[in-house]
């Protein structure tokens, strides 16, 4: 193991992404709390899981007693991201000096945060030192992540009501601005709208299953748009 | 309502399928197909469903504030972000903020 390059890693991570991070994390911790689930889902969740948008689905869908079912799916369609974002990253963490199995370890590391960073970064280091330094960046954003979920937990337990509101709407507020400042095309600009909207409908037709319907629904809507726009200018 | 830690340990494992997936199928497809962008449609609208949920018809706390002035909130951290230097973090904490003031005042 490159001990330099993880250390490059983490305190990559422990800068201004590190920061936002722990912005939405204490928001998940702060909702976890009001949502009556325990502090060790925080933590265990943030370790295991690791993708805030599904663990905040996993949360929410629970509190609202959905099926198991459609909880899990909901999750693994949220998290689906992750297989085109590990195939991508892959060429640009490979060396022949690793075996196979470290490949399907370090894969625990993909996520939004650390694969944004490792792509742009990765390039321009040592080949062999790539794997170490997105293992620093998970373990620092990670570690970020557990640390700012249980304070959130235990903040929004012990202050009143009236800034407890203010905490438990940091991880909405975070995901309405990230993503509406991230919105980088026109597809994921139509997805938006149409999950924005899919999300409250279906949530007054069927409340347990509207997050897994908006998904499915509102996605493959705006993946029709998307084509039909797409064939329209061809 | 489904044991949360067994829950949890599904959501776990389902959510490294893609991973591990990803690392067994990589130099062998093309992540540009219809399938990934369709991926790609499902997660956004997935997230911005939920989030709009939360913020227009929430449960818990959040439902004892107004509606409006949770949009609001949200308006005023968007406005705060590309007014003060694009800055995530001071988005966030004002419309946290706002809706704290907001809802006090009321």
């Amino acid at each position: 193991m490159h001990s330099a390059a993880f250390r490059t890693g983490v305190r990559e991570a422990l800068g201004v992404p590190g920061a936002v991070l722990a912005a939405s994390y204490l928001g998940f911790g702060a909702l976890a709390y009001s949502s009556g689930v325990p502090v060790w889902i925080v933590i265990v969740s943030t370790i295991t899981v690791w993708a805030l948008p599904g663990q905040l689905v996993m949360v929410d869908m629970w509190q609202i007693g959905a099926p198991l079912i459609a909880i899990l799916l909901a999750v693994m369609l949220t998290n689906a991201r992750f297989l085109p974002m590990t195939v991508t990253l892959m060429p640009v963490i490979r060396h022949r000096a690793h075996r196979a199995w470290v490949y399907y370890a370090v894969a625990q590391c993909v996520a939004m945060s650390s694969w944004v960073i490792c792509m742009r970064r990765g390039p321009e280091m040592p080949e062999e030192e790539r794997v170490a330094f997105l293992c620093g960046l998970a373990f620092g954003f990670i570690a970020v992540g557990v640390c700012a979920g249980s304070v959130g937990y235990y903040i929004a337990e012990s202050i009143p009501a009236v800034l407890q509101i203010g905490m438990v709407f940091l991880a909405p507020v975070y995901f309405v601005v990230f993503l509406i400042v991230e919105i980088r095309s026109r597809l994921t600009a139509i997805a938006l709208a149409c999950g924005g909207i899919a999300g409250p409908l279906f949530y007054l037709v069927t409340p347990q299953w509207s997050v897994l319907l908006a998904g499915f629904i509102g996605g493959t809507l705006a993946f029709a748009i998307h084509k039909s726009l797409e064939r329209a200018r061809a | 309502m489904p044991d949360i830690w067994l829950l949890l340990l599904l959501c776990a494992l389902g959510t490294y399928a893609s991973r591990g997936l990803g690392v067994l199928l990589s130099g062998r497809i093309s992540v540009n197909g219809d399938l990934f962008t369709w991926v790609t449609c499902v997660t956004y609208a997935m997230i911005a469903g939920l989030v709009m949920r939360i913020i227009v018809m929430p449960s818990g706390l959040l439902a004892t504030s107004l509606v409006w002035h949770r949009l609001l909130a949200c308006v005023l951290g968007l406005a705060a972000y590309y007014v003060l230097r694009r800055n995530l973090l001071v988005a966030v904490g004002v419309g946290a903020g706002s809706l704290i003031i907001l809802n006090y005042l009321r």
